[in-house]
């Protein structure tokens, strides 16, 4: 236990990875996307609704995170006696902490886009996106009515759904970090050349099944089921997929010189 | 005398090539070993494995008495300083020093910020930026504060000045007496160690060369130098290391006893001392391509 702890010490003495980095790109994109809209406003006399997609920026860095961290830490850990064991549970303690708090955060800002300071003054859509943010995820997801849906989060008003949001948040948050820390793990084992070889699997089995669904016209089938989803329905598909890639990232890396 | 590191038939192999090559060999506790050779001739290779940061293609490997691999009560008891150590990219050397208080359970915070001041180190540079001879400086600052049952140092002087690099070995030298415990130390600066070394193995192109006494070693081999016929007389059936013509003289190194130089001296040779450093290049030099010495 002692030892899983001091790789969460470690973990959490590179703030920059975790929240300085992330905190820069959010603020940036959000910045960025307010003076964009500001300016449409003034040109276009009023305000209009604008959806702003800049949170996937944000996404990808906590990917680029998940990945400097596994391949800044590892070699060091290791290097120093750390059990591959210890660094794996160490990592995902501290990747899922981390997570959480940004998820807390961005509901958090979704809250006030949507109730607060209305749309950010301008109209810009940022943190509060429909299919993400309303109420069908958690009437959906939770198999509750809207009444029960009120009584079981006392958030709920007007089709928002801080629970549903939080859980899509977390979890692709989670996701996204341990993609990251797998492909920092085939980097550590198998080098370039295994990241290259990862990439023309992956976009290989992909054609293959796109190829697929034409040939047996399943797209109908796929668009019907997609329809049906919420985003937090749709997320908790991300959840084993989680675990696969945590342990695949794990057998990498056991046998990972440093 | 208890062993700490015990290697049996160790072999690496990439691909083709053969980095580590049947190698056997024992660390006794509490000793100062010096692992020498040239560059490529598997040194580091060897303490890789010993930390489990690498894999034997084959052998068998005890370090504490136990495989080393996934092992807490072996790898908590060893601190393996490279000169390729990588650190976080946002670390600073109080990082360093932080983490490596929770990760080595003898560690000796007061010392390390010691010897911080003694080599001069900023606490609060990134590690990134700092020089190759102030990154060796920290490895060593690791190396000697984390007071590991095992340290293992691999060339820990790289780029280090000479003020740095005696400082070193003073405090190896002065926290090995107060606090003993077993090192084992690769280098090529052969000479600047040998005060310090208690055991020498030699590794040459993958294969163990020499596993001897520093003593002994130092003690055994000597060159003579005269007319060829009489040197050639001396050292017949002798075990001659490297025979060099230096104008109308041949000069001969070999390994012999106290009595073997006396006898050089009774024939009118010259005896003249050989350095640890020269035995090794002697040793290692590759046309000789040498088996390896039979050493008592």
């Amino acid at each position: 236990m002692k030892r899983i702890a001091s790789v969460m010490a470690m973990q959490a003495r590179d703030r920059g990875t975790w929240f300085v980095i992330p905190s820069f790109a959010l603020g940036a994109v959000f910045g960025l996307a307010w003076c964009i809209v500001l300016i449409h406003d003034l040109l276009m006399g009023g305000i209009n609704g604008t959806f702003a997609p800049g949170l996937a920026t944000f996404f990808i860095f906590v990917l680029v995170g998940g990945i400097n961290t596994l391949t800044g830490t590892f070699p060091f850990a290791v290097g120093f006696g750390t059990l591959r064991r210890d660094y794996l549970l160490g990592t995902l303690a501290v990747a899922g902490a981390v997570c959480a708090a940004w998820a807390i955060l961005l509901t958090l800002l979704s809250f006030i886009e949507a109730n607060v300071i209305n749309n950010w003054g301008v109209g810009l859509h940022f943190f509060h996106l429909p299919f993400f943010s309303d109420g069908a995820p958690l009437r959906q997801f939770c198999w509750m009515s809207d009444t029960q849906c009120a009584q079981a989060d006392p958030h709920y008003v007007g089709g928002i759904s801080p629970l549903g949001q939080l859980w899509f948040s977390f979890v692709f948050l989670l996701f996204m970090c341990v993609l990251g820390l797998l492909l920092g793990s085939i980097y550590q084992r198998f080098g370039r050349l295994g990241e290259y070889a990862f990439f023309g699997i992956a976009f290989l089995l992909l054609s293959i099944l796109l190829l697929v669904s034409t040939y047996w016209s399943w797209w109908g089938a796929i668009f019907g089921w997609l329809a049906q989803q919420t985003a937090a329905g749709l997320v908790s598909w991300l959840v084993p997929l989680i675990a696969i890639g945590a342990l695949a990232s794990y057998a990498l890396f056991r046998k990972a010189t440093v | 005398m208890s062993t700490v590191v015990e290697v049996r038939q160790l072999t690496k192999s990439y691909g083709g090539v053969t980095a580590v090559d049947q190698v056997s060999f024992a660390i006794e506790a509490d000793k100062i070993y010096g692992l020498l050779g040239r560059n490529g001739a598997g040194k580091t290779t060897i303490m890789r494995i010993l930390t489990a940061q690498e894999f034997a293609t084959g052998g068998d490997l005890r370090v504490f008495g136990e495989a080393p691999y996934e092992n807490s009560r072996v790898l908590s008891q060893i601190c393996f300083v490279k000169d390729s150590q990588k650190y976080p990219k946002s670390y600073r050397m109080i990082d360093v020093l932080e983490q490596a208080a929770l990760f080595f359970p003898h560690w000796d915070r007061e010392y390390a910020f010691a010897l911080i001041e003694d080599f001069r180190l900023p606490l609060y540079r990134r590690m990134s930026a700092l020089s190759r001879g102030m990154l060796s400086a920290a490895g060593s600052i690791v190396g000697l504060a984390s007071r590991a049952p095992l340290t293992i140092f691999d060339e820990p002087y790289l780029g280090l000045d000479a003020v740095a690099r005696s400082l070193f070995y003073d405090h190896m030298l002065e926290d090995y007496t107060e606090h003993p415990r077993t090192v084992l130390l690769s280098t090529h600066l052969i000479d600047e160690v040998s005060r310090l070394l208690e055991y020498i193995l030699v590794i040459d192109q993958g294969r163990l060369l020499l596993d001897v006494e520093a003593e002994a070693l130092r003690g055994r081999a000597f060159a003579v130098v005269g007319p060829a016929a009489t040197v050639d007389t001396f050292t017949a059936g002798k075990d001659v290391l490297v025979r060099q013509l230096l104008g109308g003289l041949v000069s001969a190194t070999v390994m012999g006893t106290a009595e073997d130089r006396k006898r050089a001296q009774e024939l009118g040779l010259e005896v003249v001392p050989v350095s640890l450093q020269q035995l090794i290049v002697h040793l290692t030099t590759a046309p000789l391509a040498r088996k390896a010495v039979e050493v008592p």
